[in-house]
């Protein structure tokens, strides 16, 4: 277990290396600079800033530059807000983002368990076609139109939630992000718990529970669930990626300030270290996921082995 | 007369169900599936009416009428569905916009799954290290943070039309080839597969001829399933601001429009929403009922 977990890190080298190599020549490919403004600016002080932030200097200069720093945990300047390094854009933009994404996918977890149960225990029944109804419409209705709606029922008709805007994070702020991110991952969830459940529900194992005098309930709470979680635990790493694209159209519908917009606005105003920052921050995010997801399956489900 | 007739008509009967082959099963299933007949009918009709309906629509999808700008749907001056706040026919507008989005699933599918396809054969049917090589790739590129690296493209490459086809379509490969690639190790060990190695059938011939259309059914499974994942991703794109570029318009701008007006003129985002919301369901009936109907054991 524990060479299985080193190689696993010593391959996320190579791969986060190849991530940052990727997005740094990429983004240094796009045509503009971080500095073209609506006013020209002299060429001597254009040079003089270039200087200052090292972009005069040969492209492979820098990326060599920009590699060494960052293995030291050093990300940068932000090239558009001067007083800003990317550490403390990163450090405001992502708790909004974390917040946001693990109270969905709490949420997410919860109700997709419990639904995907229901419809798996009463296979074939208008319980089962209702949850599996809902789930559809939790996978066809997409956030873009999800979060709108919400936002034109609640915060504006019916005023009984604020329209948008963080407000420091309190409860009633978050209610409605949270409920447009979680939705797919609700329906997604309880598809996977359902089909993981229906399948476990005709094993051996479970008619020897049933055999020996357990109660439904403890049929179903003590065994079935254990084996039916396993589906969910590998859906953990996509499901991060899955959260970092909902919560780029969540963080505009609702003007959160998070990660994800100094993202978008940072690859379209080509602040260069703040998208190399961001995309670091979230490739390693899933890679260390992944690895902990393979983990917890060992762990869960001992016919699992790795070497 | 007659007596000669009876052997023959049984002789038919017993040849047809002898012909009744896994594809034949699969139909009839499909078949008896009414929301994937209904959505196949109603998908039908929506292409159809991307198509052509245009052709036949008093305005022009960029055309601006300017004495009837944000208007809601009125029949009178010909706005079926209303107008938004530059005065332009948003029916029109929708059917060019779900012309994109269609559009955009296919291509960028069909690279997903040309992509996907060669590369998860090639590497279940070599195996070894070439396997394992090209297996860690996957995994890694898994990894990635994939709409990062397609809002950059669209940033390095400036919004292109046909790089947004091929941006999503390289997205989408990956799973393709690891169904692939996990079919064509079953299929290899099976005695056809020997018996066309043995005549002395080289691998690319056995690739194409012999695994590729026995991975077929999963492949059509996860394809339809693919599409509207895609148009889903492409509206997504739009909604931020990186899509389909003005005057052209797609589902997804559309969308992020009506959003942007939904006070003043609700039906800029309903109209268009539904029309999403519609097409992603049939695609996902069709794909559900598909895979029910090839593989039934979860039924």
């Amino acid at each position: 277990m524990l060479s299985y977990i080193i190689k696993r890190l010593l391959i996320a080298i190579p791969t986060l290396f190849l991530i940052t190599t990727m997005a740094f020549f990429m983004m240094r490919a796009a045509p503009g600079s971080p500095f073209d403004i609506e006013r020209k600016l002299p060429p001597e002080i254009e040079r003089n800033i270039k200087e200052h932030y090292g972009l005069d200097k040969p492209l492979i200069v820098q990326y060599g530059d920009y590699l060494k720093n960052a293995v030291r945990g050093d990300f940068g300047p932000s090239l558009k807000y001067k007083d800003k390094t990317v550490a403390e854009i990163i450090s405001e933009g992502f708790p909004v983002s974390m917040t946001i994404g693990v109270s969905s996918i709490g949420l997410a977890t919860i109700i997709g368990l419990i639904l995907g149960s229901i419809a798996a225990i009463r296979q074939n029944t208008s319980a089962d076609y209702a949850v599996m109804a809902f789930a559809m419409f939790g996978i066809c209705i997409p956030t873009f139109v999800v979060g709108p709606i919400l936002v034109l029922v609640f915060g504006l008709k019916l005023a009984w939630l604020p329209a948008a805007t963080w407000g420091g994070g309190q409860l009633e702020y978050l209610i409605m992000p949270v409920i447009t991110l979680a939705l797919p991952q609700i329906a997604i969830i309880s598809r996977l718990v359902r089909a993981g459940m229906v399948e476990v529900m005709r094993s051996n194992y479970i008619r020897t529970a049933r055999a020996k005098g357990l109660s439904e309930r403890e049929v179903v709470i003590k065994h079935a669930l254990r084996a039916a979680i396993l589906p969910l635990v590998s859906y953990l790493g996509p499901a991060v990626a899955a959260l970092l694209t909902g919560s780029l159209v969540v963080e505009q519908i609702f003007q959160l300030p998070g990660l994800g917009k100094s993202f978008v606005t940072g690859a379209m105003q080509r602040d260069y270290t703040v998208v190399m920052g961001v995309v670091i921050l979230y490739a390693s995010l899933i890679i260390a996921l992944n690895l902990i997801a393979d983990i917890l399956y060992s762990l869960l489900d001992p016919r699992v082995k790795y070497s | 007369m007659t007596t000669a007739e009876t052997p023959n008509a049984e002789l038919m009967k017993t040849a047809e169900i002898k012909s009744r082959s896994l594809w034949d099963d699969a139909r009839r299933r499909l078949m008896r599936n009414k929301a994937a007949v209904a959505s196949m009918v109603l998908l039908a009709l929506i292409t159809l009416t991307a198509i052509f309906g245009p052709y036949f629509m008093p305005y022009e999808y960029d055309f601006i009428d300017r004495d009837n700008v944000l208007i809601g749907p009125d029949a009178a001056s010909q706005h079926y569905f209303g107008t938004d706040s530059q005065g332009r026919d948003l029916l029109v507008r929708l059917l060019y916009g779900l012309r994109v989005s269609l559009a955009v699933g296919l291509t960028a599918t069909t690279v997903s799954l040309v992509i996907g396809v060669i590369y998860g054969a090639v590497a279940g049917y070599v195996g070894g290290w070439v396997d394992n090589l090209m297996m860690r790739f996957v995994d890694i590129l898994y990894s990635l943070p994939f709409i990062f690296f397609v809002i950059i493209l669209m940033v390095v490459f400036g919004r292109n039309f046909i790089l947004m086809f091929v941006a999503i379509g390289a997205v989408e490969w990956l799973t393709m080839a690891r169904i692939v690639r996990g079919q064509t190790i079953s299929l290899k060990q099976k005695e056809f597969v020997e018996a066309a190695r043995a005549a002395g059938v080289r691998p690319t011939g056995i690739i194409f001829k012999h695994l590729a259309p026995n991975v077929l059914g999963p492949v059509v499974v996860y394809v339809t399933l693919t599409i509207p994942a895609v148009i889903l991703a492409e509206s997504f794109l739009s909604f931020i601001g990186l899509g389909v570029q003005e005057p052209l318009t797609s589902l997804g701008v559309l969308i992020s429009h009506g959003a942007a007006n939904m006070e003043l003129a609700p039906w800029l985002l309903i109209y268009p929403a539904v029309t999403m919301v519609v097409t992603l369901f049939c695609f996902n009936f069709i794909g559900d009922g598909l895979r029910d109907a090839i593989d039934p054991k979860d039924r």
